[in-house]
């Protein structure tokens, strides 16, 4: 079974930093990655029209232009539950504001949240949460 | 017996008219003759009694009256000034009497001459004087201005705590028990008065009783004239000291709370609810601003009159409610005074019922609570400022810790890849990526900055008058590589004489702001056309700015629109801070921001500046 991973975050250094460390791991087919949350959910709905599956792993930041962190997942419990079950979603992000990190405990869509700089250890964490 | 009766030589004519009751009887008890008094005082109409038995017409004389006129048929006189007796049926019997023997000039006895009253309705109404004395504690005293003797009823001894048998023996110690000073002599100037001018007198004093006990009395005084000369001073003296000192006490303590009431400046009044009649003290007259002697009309329409415009109907209201349901509490009202000042007063309500009528009052106090209102107004702008400032100081914290982490946390990143990289392409996209994280970590800081400049409000020194036309072509300038990019398109329609007052470098700030995201936010559908236009509107300069652009959803984000908290995206030109930004620069300034959109159609923002 092919495993994706996805990245949905605007800052592009950002974006090269996990790539790096998921590179490392050499687990994964295919890393895609959007600068907001309306990019993403645009190209899950492709991928379900086309019958593909969704990526294993998002790791998801929450400032973003156009359509946040917050409201991707909003629109993303708009899909069918049967397509976004083997979803695991965890939110990056700078953010050490502690409603943020209440609000995303709330959510029972997202798994964990992590705090910039993504380390190695919870990239190992999240991979290791999912059944590969 | 006939033969007896010339011996005896009675002239009945004569007795008959004797003006006492008397009656002449013989050895036997048998009516000679009696005087008409005799029949009228013992009740025993107008037909004759000579001849017959003296307790067969006055059957109701108790027998020891019979022992004693036997007694007397011995040859005993018998006198007696008033005696009581209890007669079988309850009732008492007072008879006064004087009883002789009728004895021929030879010492034979004939018969017995009897005066005999009933005195037993006068008697029974001195006992009730007595009685009354007693009860009211009342004595009665006179003084003979011709011989300069006095008398006291026994009352008077009691209450002056004297033995019974004393009397004052001189003019002067008549007046001697009453306190020495101001009571003495007010007697004394009323005994005088009486005396010289004849008129009566009703004093309340103080006096020493023969123990040195001071106690009150109330002494009435009055005198009898002859040919024109005071013969004597008679009246009463009563013992009141119980009632006095009650009484003073009363006073003590009306005076003190009146004291009290006008020093605290509470206003009391009363409102009856079945008649309407309302009572106010002189306090809550003048808490009213009314002259209490010079008003027309109701109380209750002046009343109405001097209450705050913005309140009457509330108080109206409140107090209609409560006299219908009785329930006590407080309603607080303004009132304007004469003089236009606005008064605050808090008045407490509450209900009484008077015992035994159905009758219904509404009592309550009124007092002045202006510095404590305003003291809790300005308290609440405080508290609202402090909440605000509190409010921005948390968000900007947050967006400060944010902002500035993404960026070091990036360039720590960047750095450590650097440091492993061996690849030389790699490092220098690195290298790129790192001058980017530090050009952005400039430009975070560069906002940060004017984010804390435009929350300062001590710049009216900075404040100028700016063409505002010249401003927005200068502004139009500045990017008009943005322009040319976008292919954007001006509408200005503004009056070059046009002027506002501001801090230079806020316009620049405002317009750029409204200009970049009116661009970076332009559809992709249409050429992007901004409308500019200005006109005077209550001594503000009116500015629209209106574009056609993507437009933004504001009943998602009305709310926050100007605010900090969606804001400060990582890339500089984000909407959220550049309009909480421009607000802040807007009020600083006096002016003010408002938004009006709709989704792919436009947006328009107006903006009043001081002129």
């Amino acid at each position: 079974m092919q495993q994706n991973i996805c990245i949905i975050d605007d800052d592009p250094i950002c974006v090269f930093g996990i790539k790096k460390l998921l590179k490392e791991t050499n687990l994964f087919d295919t890393i895609s990655t959007h600068a907001n949350g309306l990019e993403a959910i645009q190209d899950f709905q492709k991928s379900i029209d086309k019958n593909k599956s969704l990526p294993s792993i998002i790791f998801l930041d929450i400032n973003m232009p156009i359509m946040d962190g917050w409201e991707f997942l909003e629109e993303f419990r708009k899909i069918s539950f049967k397509n976004r079950e083997h979803v695991r979603i965890y939110i990056v992000s700078s953010s050490v504001d502690p409603r943020d990190l209440l609000k995303a405990k709330s959510i029972i869509e997202v798994d964990d949240y992590f705090i910039k700089p993504i380390t190695n250890k919870a990239i190992q964490k999240a991979i290791e949460n999912v059944n590969l | 017996m006939d033969t007896f009766l010339p011996e005896i030589k009675i002239d009945n004519d004569f007795i008959h008219n004797i003006p006492i009751p008397v009656a002449i009887v013989d050895k036997n008890l048998i009516f000679i003759s009696h005087s008409h008094h005799w029949s009228v005082e013992h009740n025993l109409g107008k037909e004759s009694i000579t001849g017959a038995y003296f307790f067969d017409i006055i059957k109701s004389f108790p027998t020891e009256l019979k022992t004693i006129l036997e007694h007397c048929l011995l040859g005993n006189s018998s006198a007696n000034e008033g005696k009581k007796f209890d007669l079988k049926n309850g009732e008492n019997l007072w008879l006064k009497w004087k009883i002789n023997p009728w004895l021929k000039v030879d010492g034979r006895l004939e018969g017995l001459i009897i005066v005999l009253e009933n005195i037993t309705d006068k008697k029974e109404i001195n006992e009730l004087v007595k009685d009354a004395q007693e009860v009211s504690r009342t004595g009665g005293w006179e003084v003979n201005l011709l011989n300069k003797t006095s008398r006291w009823t026994k009352m008077v001894n009691i209450i002056h705590e004297m033995p019974l048998d004393y009397v004052p023996r001189t003019f002067d110690e008549n007046f001697a028990h009453f306190k020495e000073g101001e009571h003495r002599n007010k007697v004394l100037h009323a005994a005088k008065k009486a005396i010289n001018a004849g008129i009566p007198w009703d004093e309340e004093v103080l006096m020493l009783t023969g123990t040195r006990k001071e106690i009150w009395v109330r002494t009435k005084g009055r005198v009898e004239h002859n040919n024109g000369k005071c013969i004597r001073l008679y009246g009463t003296c009563q013992d009141i000291d119980q009632q006095k000192r009650a009484e003073l006490q009363y006073r003590d303590s009306v005076r003190l709370l009146t004291k009290a009431v006008t020093a605290s400046q509470v206003g009391t009044w009363e409102y009856n609810l079945e008649n309407g009649r309302t009572m106010w003290d002189d306090v809550n007259f003048d808490l009213h601003g009314i002259k209490k002697n010079n008003y027309e009309g109701s109380l209750y329409t002046n009343w109405k009159n001097s209450i705050h415009p913005d309140d009457v109907d509330r108080v109206k209201n409140e107090a209609s409610l409560r006299y219908k349901t009785n329930e006590k509490g407080i309603v607080e009202y303004r009132v304007v005074l004469p003089d236009g000042t606005i008064r605050f007063l808090k008045s407490t309500v509450t209900f009484i019922s008077e015992a035994n009528s159905s009758i219904q009052k509404a009592i309550g106090i009124s007092q002045d609570v202006t510095p404590e209102k305003l003291a809790e107004i300005k308290l609440k702008e405080f508290a609202k400022i402090t909440m605000e400032q509190n409010n921005s100081l948390t968000n900007f914290a947050h967006m400060v810790s944010h902002d500035l982490r993404a960026h070091s946390t990036n360039l720590s990143v960047l750095t450590a890849l650097l440091q492993d990289e061996k690849d030389e392409n790699e490092k220098k996209q690195i290298l790129e990526m790192l001058k980017k994280a530090t050009n952005s970590l400039n430009s975070t800081v560069c906002n940060l900055n004017d984010v804390v400049l435009s929350t300062d409000t001590n710049i009216t020194d900075k404040i100028v008058d700016v063409k505002l036309l010249e401003a927005i072509h200068n502004v139009q300038n500045n990017i008009s590589t943005l322009f040319k990019e976008k292919k954007g398109f001006c509408d200005i329609d503004v009056n070059e004489k046009h002027s506002v007052k501001v801090v230079p470098a806020y316009l620049d700030s405002i317009l750029l702001n409204l200009f970049t995201n009116s661009l970076k936010y332009c559809s992709s559908l249409r050429t992007p056309i901004i409308k500019i236009s200005s006109k005077y509107k209550d001594n503000f300069l009116e500015f629209s700015f209106c574009d056609n652009g993507r437009g933004i959803d504001l009943q998602k984000f009305g709310a926050n629109i100007f605010g900090m908290n969606k804001t400060f995206h990582r890339n500089k030109d984000a909407r959220g801070v550049g309009l909480y930004i421009i607000k802040n620069q807007i009020e600083a300034m006096g002016g003010t921001i408002n938004v009006s959109s709709e989704v792919d159609e436009g947006t328009t923002f107006i903006i009043r500046f001081k002129i």
